[in-house]
Parts: structure tokens; C-alpha cells; sequence
């Protein structure tokens, strides 16, 4: 195994020795686990309600569980009338006085270990109590039991080579002491003196500071270990990201691999570039093997010419976040198997996969005592249970998670889309909140990806990303696509071509969206062309704000003035067929 | 686009004149990562600027990234509409502006 830029590289045996013990460990805990939830799923609501009752008895002399009457809770019912569902604000204080002070007791007896820095998608970050009883799930599920799954369906060899992990994350200890910070972090943090023998990133990419070319120092890294094994990733479209980058860059990458150099263009500061050089090695047997494919193109999928033993990706791929798989077909074709992560969100792990290449996964009985209201019933106040859920109906999901929070409306949204036993398995949606209705069309994130997904392939433009725009002061008023190409072929964009697919896919993706735009409710779609690198240039701006990168979502809906005006100032407005600003257009 | 490169003391400051969008940056950006390490005040002139782009955006955020630990960064004189840009983006929070 190629050891670059790290100190103290290990020898082969003991990177050998080390991943064994490692995987070991992990694959015997994971199985453990399967064993658990094979049995769980034959009778989920008794493992569910018998869980809520061990968490209500954890919560009682919380600040929560004294408000509302846990010692009277004697059986489900009891729980729904006494406890109402509830959001983020029903907590707010008692969770900035324990991140504040450490009293962690007033939001639960299970220790809380941790708080989770939520993505700030639908506002500004917040913290999400973490408990030492949501560790031990995520241990059991989010690792061991997808690392058991590799093992036992790809063999032992899955795990012969390190980890591409492109993960990012920020982690902060409080002043009470507590870590704040992206969970993942702080699982890293715990085991860095050992991530060189697991990971091909050196430490300086995972835990980067906001001045840090993570994209590079990611690539360039794995592209120097030619026996990687898998890749590890938050979401998909970062994975796409980076092979873009490596396709535009690849000479440069490869130029220093074959020096043992980091280029001088590269930002890095200057300590951790001195750091890192210090320890670089020439290596141009590896550089040679990656110019010869590279120079063979990237028409063929490059990823198995490059790390033959690749065997399968992990990380969040499907839903909303399919397109981007798609796209990302071009580089790591049809047959390295990709490994979804169920649904999983700062609140816990909810729900795990059953298999590979399947986005579908099954709830966990013990990751959360589950509640649902059904989207298409819109006065529907009571919950459904587990056992009450039908395949192809979609619901929003509320938890009374095993860190303190108690019948919790997570503002996301699932599909039922079968059974595993006799637990449902489920599809992640999207975030409620994320719903485009001018009109009462009620066009999900979901839809809206799709339309554009499809826009792509119609006029066969390569997406770099979308964002729309609900414009309600127009008369009438319209949705407004905002796309982003990768190296757009300027002399073959047709706006008007462009608005009529979009019109056209928009009326097929949502029926009511197309009834009300024949009828002349809604306009007809608009087009705006996105300046390139405007979709980098919020991500950039978002962490140098302090969010941490793995928490980043592309903007899909345009939802605040802060975004749209964001946005609308980086159209292009010459592709678009606007009128310039700056009076120096052609 | 053209880069003037003026050096006094600890103080670069770099004349920008044209248009910053996708084909010029990579000039303003070896600018940028060449600039010695002992500037302690660079100061990105935008009095000849018409026009910055997302990846001209993306360049005067690196800017300011290397400036931090090392010094400052002050972006001078932008026009009128460059000023709106960088307001509209939210840049113009993490950024010194001189107007």
C-alpha cells in the first residue's frame, strides 16, 4: 500500500495487522447486529413500544418529561394524549443551557455525549442532543452492520485496501465540555493517530480548516493509492464532484504524484502544505499507471482502471440525490455496487439497507419509537404506528429518538415501499418543508429534481446542479429554474427550447402543476443559465461562515430573500437572454 | 483582464482592470497563490473592474483566506455594480470593502 504524505508512514505489515483487527471487530459487531434486527422485524411493534416506555422512563425527571406528565404515562395512548408532537423550539432552551452548562440530566438520564450540529437547511444551525444509546445504535447499524453486509456479500477482499473517505467534518468542544460539531467528526477524531491506515485522505483533508483545497488533497491522495478498496461519501454529488475535478485537473494531479509534490496553485496554508511535502515521496510507477488511462479518456468509466480493486461506494445516493448518481454512471459505470445509507439525519439512524444497489431500507425498531402522519390526508392529527404503514403511501415521520426528544416532528418525509418481515421498508422523500404551492400544486423537491434530471437528458446539457425559484409576484405567477451546466456548449443553448421541456417535464412530473399552467394559473416555466461555479461559490461561502462542509445541501428551492438574491445576481445573463447590468455585454 | 502588481513595504496592491469571469481568473489567481508570504496587506484594486463572475467571487474568497493568519485583505473601489454583487452575494460580510 502506497504511503504518501503522512508521518510515521506504518509498514505494510502493520497496516495489514491493524485493518484486520479493525474490520474483526467491526464485521463481528455488525453481524451481532443483523442477528438483532432479523428477529426484531418479525414483531416490530412490541420492540418499538417497548422502547418508548424504556425512553419515557429515561426522560421523566428530564425538564420535557416533568412538563408533560411522564410519570402518568402508563401505555401508548396515555403517551399521545399527555405528549404533543413537538419541534425544535419545545427544547430550544433546555438544549442551549446544557450545550451551555453540561446539564445534560434536564433533557435526559441517558448521557448525552454530544451535539450534533444540524445541516441548517431550513434555517440556522442548531444542536441536537446525542446519547451514548444513539452511539451504541450507530455503532450497530451505521458501521458494523454495513461493514458485516460488504463481508459476507463481497468477501473478505472488500477490506484488503484503505477507505477513500471524502468526508469533511468540523468538530468543537464547548465550554461545558461537550463536542459540537458534525457526529461523524467526533467518530474520527477518536481513532485519528489511525486514519492514515484506514484512509487514503490524510487527516488535513478530513478535519480541513476553511483555507484547505479539500477537493485536492482528497484526489490526489487516493489517486497515489492504487489498491483503495471502497469510497466513502456524505452524499453522492460530493463523489461527483470530486471525479469532476479529476477529470479537469488530472495532469496536475498526476505531475505530483510523479514529483512527490503538492503544486504550487493548490490553497493550502502554509503550515499544513509544509507538513505535508515534508513527508511526500516521488512516485512515478504510480503517476505513469494514472497517465496512461488518464490519456486514454474518460469515455470509459475510469474508476476501475484506476483502482482496480474498488469494490463498492457507500454513502447517501438515492432519493433525491439519484440524479447525481446518475451522473456519477460515467465514471464508476454499472458494476462497482453502491452501498446506500438508510435514513439517517442528525437526530439518529432510523433505518438501514437490506442490500446492494437497492435505495430502499427497513426501519430499526430500536433506533427510535416511530410516528406517522399521512401526507395525503391533510386533517389527519392522529399518528400511525409502525405496523400501520401501506406500501406506496407516503408520510412524515415523528420520533421519540433515544436521545431526548419526544414525539419530534423531523420535518422529513418517506415512502412506504414494502415490507421486511413484517417491519415496513421505507424511501426518504424529502424535507416537508421543501414544497413548492403557489397554487395548491403541491410539487415536492422530489419532483422538481426530476423534472430537471430529465430537462438534462432531453437537451443533453450536463447538470452541475438547479435551484427554482416560486416567483408569486409574477402575473401570473411561475416556477423559475435556475441551472447550472458544467462547461456549457453556449453556441447550442436555446432558452426557449430550454423553458418549453421544462414546462413540458413540469406538467408530467406534477399533473396539478400542469392542469394550472394550462389553465393559466401558473405561467409557463422560466430559465435562467447559473454563472459557472455558482453552486461552489455558496458552498465556499457557507463554510467560511463556520458550516461545516459534510452539512452543505444544494439550494432546490429558492426559499429566502438571503438565497434568492443570492442566486439571481450570479445569472448568467448573456445565456440567458437577459439583459446585461453591467452595460459591457456584448 | 490585466493585473497591475504594485509592491510598498508589506503592501501589495493589485490594479485590476477588465472583465474577472471564468476564462480571466486563473490570472488574478496565480496572483494570489504566488504573493509572497511576508505581505501582510494586499489590497485587490477593483477601480477598472466592470464586471466579477462566481469564479471571480471564488478567487477574492481565496484571497481572503490565505490573508487570514498572514494579514489583511481590502478590496478597493469596486464599481457600483461590482459593490452590488458582492452585497447580494453576502460577501461583502466577511469582506473589507473600500468604497
Amino acid at each position: 500500500m502506497t504511503e504518501q504524505g503522512q508521518p510515521a508512514a506504518p509498514s505494510p505489515e502493520q497496516v495489514k495487522a491493524m485493518l484486520e483487527r479493525y474490520l474483526k471487530a467491526k464485521v463481528a459487531g455488525g453481524a451481532a447486529a443483523a442477528v438483532q434486527l432479523a428477529e426484531d422485524v418479525k414483531h416490530p411493534r412490541e420492540v418499538n413500544e417497548e422502547l418508548l416506555f424504556r425512553l419515557v422512563d429515561a426522560g421523566k425527571d428530564s425538564d420535557f418529561g416533568k412538563g408533560h406528565h411522564f410519570d402518568e404515562i402508563k401505555s401508548v395512548e396515555d403517551f399521545k394524549r399527555l405528549v404533543p408532537l413537538t419541534r425544535y423550539d419545545d427544547y430550544a432552551g433546555t438544549i442551549y443551557e446544557a450545550m451551555d452548562k453540561g446539564d445534560t440530566e434536564a433533557i435526559s438520564s441517558i448521557p448525552i455525549i454530544h451535539f450534533n450540529e444540524t445541516s441548517g437547511t431550513m434555517g440556522n444551525p442548531k444542536g441536537i442532543p446525542y446519547s451514548e444509546l444513539a452511539l451504541e445504535n450507530h455503532n450497530a447499524f451505521g458501521d458494523g452492520y454495513l461493514f458485516a453486509m460488504a463481508y459476507r456479500k463481497l468477501g473478505p477482499q472488500v477490506f484488503s485496501g484503505r477507505c477513500i473517505n471524502l468526508t469533511q467534518v468540523s468538530l468543537r468542544t464547548l465550554k461545558s465540555g461537550i463536542t459540537y460539531g458534525a457526529f461523524s467528526g467526533k467518530n474520527m477524531a477518536q481513532f485519528k493517530d489511525y486514519l492514515p491506515l484506514l484512509m487514503t485522505s490524510p487527516k488535513e483533508a478530513l478535519f480541513a480548516t476553511a483555507d484547505t483545497d479539500t477537493r485536492y488533497l482528497h484526489m490526489r491522495y487516493a489517486l497515489a493509492d492504487g489498491k483503495a478498496s471502497y469510497i466513502n461519501f456524505s452524499f453522492v454529488s460530493i463523489l461527483l464532484d470530486m471525479m469532476r475535478y479529476v477529470e479537469d485537473n488530472w495532469q496536475m494531479l498526476v505531475d505530483d504524484i510523479e514529483r512527490g509534490t503538492i503544486s504550487p496553485t493548490v490553497h493550502l496554508p502554509a503550515s499544513v502544505r509544509a507538513s505535508l511535502e515534508t513527508s511526500l515521496e516521488p512516485d512515478p510507477e504510480r503517476a505513469a499507471e494514472l497517465r496512461r488511462e488518464f490519456k486514454r479518456g474518460f469515455n470509459r468509466p475510469i474508476a476501475r482502471r484506476i483502482w482496480p480493486d474498488l469494490s463498492f461506494l457507500i454513502g447517501i445516493a438515492g432519493a433525491g440525490f439519484a440524479p447525481y448518481t446518475e451522473r456519477l454512471r460515467r465514471y464508476v459505470g454499472f458494476d462497482i455496487p453502491i452501498f446506500h445509507f438508510g435514513y439517517i439525519a442528525s437526530e439518529g439512524l432510523f433505518s438501514v439497507p437490506i442490500d446492494f444497489d437497492d435505495p430502499r431500507s427497513v426501519l430499526l425498531p430500536r433506533g427510535s419509537y416511530y410516528e406517522f402522519l399521512p401526507l395525503d390526508e391533510e386533517d389527519c392529527t392522529e399518528t400511525l404506528g409502525i405496523e400501520d404503514l401501506e406500501v406506496g403511501k407516503s408520510y412524515e415521520v415523528i420520533v421519540t429518538n433515544l436521545s431526548g426528544l419526544f414525539r419530534y416532528r423531523i420535518r422529513d418525509s418517506v415512502r412506504c415501499v414494502g415490507a421486511y418481515e413484517d417491519c415496513p421498508m421505507i424511501e426518504f422523500l424529502s424535507r416537508i418543508d421543501q414544497t413548492v404551492s403557489m397554487k395548491g400544486e403541491k410539487t415536492t423537491e422530489e419532483v422538481l429534481r426530476k423534472v430537471s434530471d430529465r430537462v438534462a437528458a432531453r437537451d443533453g446539457f450536463d447538470l452541475v446542479d438547479f435551484s427554482v425559484y416560486p416567483n408569486p409576484d409574477h402575473v401570473p405567477a411561475r416556477y423559475e429554474f435556475l441551472f447550472e451546466l458544467y462547461h456549457p456548449d453556449v453556441e447550442a443553448l436555446d432558452i426557449e427550447r430550454l423553458e418549453r421541456l421544462t414546462t413540458e417535464e413540469l406538467s408530467a412530473g406534477n399533473p396539478s402543476a400542469g392542469r394550472k399552467i394550462e389553465s393559466n394559473v401558473l405561467d409557463r416555466v422560466k430559465v435562467y443559465i447559473l454563472q459557472e461555479q455558482t453552486n461552489q461559490l455558496w458552498r465556499d461561502l457557507r463554510v467560511m461562515k463556520g458550516t461545516s462542509p459534510n452539512q452543505i445541501k444544494p439550494v432546490h428551492i429558492i426559499d429566502n430573500p438571503m438565497k434568492k438574491r443570492f442566486f439571481f445576481e450570479l445569472v448568467d445573463r448573456e445565456l440567458s437572454g437577459e439583459e446585461p447590468l453591467d452595460g459591457t455585454r456584448p | 483582464m490585466e493585473v497591475k502588481e504594485g509592491r510598498k513595504g508589506d503592501r501589495l496592491v493589485l490594479a485590476v482592470s477588465g472583465r474577472i469571469d471564468t476564462n480571466t481568473t486563473p490570472e488574478l489567481e496565480s496572483y494570489v497563490e504566488r504573493m509572497p508570504t511576508d505581505v501582510k496587506d494586499l489590497v485587490i484594486d477593483l477601480t477598472d473592474v466592470q464586471y466579477v463572475s462566481s469564479a471571480g467571487l471564488r478567487v477574492i474568497l481565496f484571497a481572503q483566506k490565505r490573508m487570514v493568519g498572514q494579514g489583511t485583505l481590502t478590496i478597493s473601489h469596486p464599481n457600483e455594480y461590482v459593490a452590488h454583487v458582492f452585497e447580494a452575494t453576502g460577501m461583502s460580510d466577511i469582506l473589507t470593502i473600500e468604497e
